[in-house]
């Protein structure tokens, strides 16, 4: 995959929020590249910064936001050096993105369908009739019934589900070349989730759009991703192939997410919680953002921040304690066999 | 939506059945006495012998409530309304002879308070805490805070006493010679419209120089409240996830604003706008005495500092009705703005 072309490549990307009470890092230098037709998940708690660093690549952040740093390269374009009007030819045409909640999410007062032509008649040029017909088509493509007759609901008429499927047709209807989920099963009870993310997979086999992934859910980013960047306080702290993620996470953060999951396997007393809360966007602790959570923090990790560092092949973790993380890995291993 | 309207239509003869009952309970506090000799001060007992029995008898004055009910409704219906003594005529007539300078009036002024303050509270909530945005907050605020009458006599001061641009009154004394000379024809007995359709400009001109201040004194208070309702519901609407949504999508900010946002954010102003309406029509009692201009509010207010009851009760009803009219107008205007009405 290496020897491509990245679709998007995010370059030092910092966005800062200036709120009355200080200046709040969201996102503090990240790093990532998508290739075409993949997916990249991006995992994270809330609070994280994962969905502002989306929302900095399609330049949707609220007046406070600003990025202050940092290169958006999309197909050799830097999209923070564009202006409005060539971001909006970018936006809902080569980029297209859902979101979390798609009861809110669409517009109540205007049908499916309108919302869905809105942005074929924008970017493809075809007359309303057309428009119909490639939302119609849209609808049938991700699963709805009978669409001639859906494409004319409004959004309440239509069951959660129903909903996020609209939008994802809404979102593909134009071909974009990458598409920007953030957290787009949240909302949904557990067997649409399971759905929706089967219809986002095979979509994608079918139009051969690269997604961006953004969960806090572990078991959404192994279920579609290809590779992973694992982000807390604002910067990513390990990027890794899924396989390798899971297998052999590098990272103290991202081991102890690991150690969260409910396990069949082995019988548990209680489930592992990461010890602490997220640190509060406007007090970051110093050095190592994650050092007053993790238990193999030393006095290094308290005053030098990590930088993302190679540690196997496309496998990059930033922290100070590697050989730590290893060895207690070893141990918890015999604690199971035991 | 034609279901609703059809539905909302049903409701409509209860509702008036409900008005007419609170009406008729006026009248009858007033108890029979009073009732007859309100009755009785028409042109009937000046002529004929015996007035007080024929009154009795046609308004059912003896028989019990329901039947005095049915009786009172039946003449109602007929447009029987009782004698006017303020108006010296029939109160329906005196009524319906009014009101169209009230409806012209608050016509004047309703037009540009909901278009105009629609635009600038938009406007307003676009510009967030930027100058602009303080700028119509400041309007807004003192426009709010005026009393209307105190508001008018500084028009007058302003406009008539000092600048001398727009007088009060209603037309002035050449003008009104034209109006009321039989070759003007009047088709709506509102000034204005019938100037232009006789294709006397001078007459529209002069009627719309006595409009500008109480039009700008009526309109100032609501347009100030609509901008506010415009603009806070405006702020609330743009930072729905459905606008962002809308922005995602790639479409110009135009769009955004005034298809995605404007018709979400105008469904809390269609309420004030129905209530707007109404007090408009109302209340233009004040205005009218302050302007010195004919309308059924003055006519009102002078019926009830002389106790003519029937002209109150009259009153009373036909505001009534209006109140029921606008509201039907404002919830078919909901319905019309948002979908998820249309289906309870």
């Amino acid at each position: 995959m290496k020897d491509k072309q990245p679709l998007l490549k995010v370059k030092n990307l910092k966005t800062y929020f200036f709120t009355e009470d200080g200046v709040v890092k969201a996102v503090d230098g990240v790093n990532f590249d998508v290739y075409p037709g993949e997916t990249l998940g991006i995992v994270g708690e809330s609070g994280c910064g994962k969905s502002v660093t989306s929302l900095s690549i399609m330049r949707l952040l609220d007046e406070k936001g600003k990025i202050v740093d940092g290169e958006v390269i999309f197909e050799g374009k830097d999209l923070l050096k564009l202006s409005e009007e060539e971001m909006r030819e970018i936006r809902g045409n080569d980029i297209a993105m859902i979101f979390q909640e798609p009861m809110v999410a669409l517009n109540p007062v205007y049908t499916v369908g309108d919302q869905i032509m809105e942005a074929i008649i924008l970017h493809q040029k075809v007359g309303k009739d057309e428009a119909r017909k490639i939302a119609i088509d849209m609808l049938k493509k991700v699963g709805i019934p009978e669409p001639e007759k859906r494409v004319d609901e409004y959004p309440h008429e239509l069951s959660g589900g129903m909903r996020q499927r609209a939008m994802i047709a809404m979102a593909l209807s134009c071909h974009p070349k990458l598409l920007i989920a953030d957290e787009p099963t949240t909302a949904l009870d557990v067997t649409i989730q399971a759905q929706i993310l089967e219809l986002m997979k095979q979509l994608q086999r079918d139009l051969g759009m690269a997604i961006i992934m953004i969960t806090h859910d572990l078991g959404v980013i192994a279920e579609i991703s290809d590779r992973v960047a694992v982000m807390y306080a604002g910067k990513i702290v390990e990027y890794a192939d899924v396989k390798v993620l899971f297998k052999d996470p590098k990272h103290p953060y991202t081991w102890a997410l690991m150690n969260s999951i409910p396990r069949l396997d082995i019988e548990q007393e209680r489930l592992f919680s990461i010890p602490g809360i997220v640190p509060d966007a406007l007090h970051f602790p110093s050095g190592c953002k994650f050092h007053p959570r993790c238990e193999f923090a030393t006095e290094k990790c308290k005053s030098e921040e990590p930088e993302l560092i190679e540690v196997g092949s496309n496998h990059f973790a930033a922290c100070w304690n590697i050989e730590k993380l290893e060895a207690a890995k070893d141990s918890v291993r015999v604690g199971e066999n035991r | 939506m034609i279901a609703y309207i059809v539905r909302r239509l049903l409701l409509l003869p209860l509702i008036l059945f409900g008005v007419t009952i609170l009406i008729f309970g006026m009248l009858e506090l007033l108890g029979p006495e009073k009732l007859v000799s309100a009755y009785i001060r028409g042109p009937e007992a000046e002529k004929v012998a015996g007035a007080t029995q024929k009154i009795i008898e046609k308004y059912g004055l003896d028989k019990p409530l329901p039947v005095k009910y049915a009786r009172w409704l039946g003449n109602v219906l007929k447009g029987d309304l009782g004698w006017s003594l303020v108006g010296k005529q029939p109160v329906l007539s005196a009524i319906f002879s009014r009101f169209p300078y009230t409806l012209e009036l608050a016509l004047w002024a309703i037009v540009p308070v909901v278009f105009v303050g629609i635009w600038l509270g938009i406007i307003s909530a676009v510009h967030h805490n930027k100058f602009l945005d303080h700028f119509l907050r400041v309007f807004a605020i003192v426009g709010w805070s005026f009393p209307d009458f105190v508001f008018g006599l500084f028009m007058i001061l302003l406009f008539y006493t000092k600048l001398g641009w727009f007088p009060p009154g209603y037309l002035s004394f050449d003008m009104e010679r034209v109006v009321s000379s039989p070759e003007f024809v009047s088709y709506t007995k509102m000034v204005t419209i019938d100037s232009i359709l006789n294709l006397r400009f001078d007459v529209f001109l002069d009627a719309l120089r006595h409009l500008v201040a109480p039009v700008i004194t009526l309109a100032y208070l609501w347009w100030a409240y609509i901008l506010r309702i415009t603009r806070s519901s405006m702020l609330e609407v743009l930072r729905k996830e459905y606008i962002r949504t809308a922005r995602a999508k790639g479409l110009p900010e135009d769009v955004v604003i005034n298809k995605h946002a404007r018709r979400n954010a105008l469904i809390p102003v269609a309420t004030v706008s129905g209530q707007m309406i109404i007090s408009l029509l109302a209340g233009t009692v004040i205005i009218e005495s302050v302007f010195n201009r004919p309308g059924l509010g003055r006519f009102v207010a002078t019926a009830a500092t002389q106790l003519d009851y029937m002209s109150i009760i009259g009153g009373a009803l036909f505001y009534s009705i209006l109140l029921v009219l606008g509201n039907l107008i404002v919830d078919v205007s909901y319905a019309l703005i948002d979908p998820r009405i249309r289906l309870q």
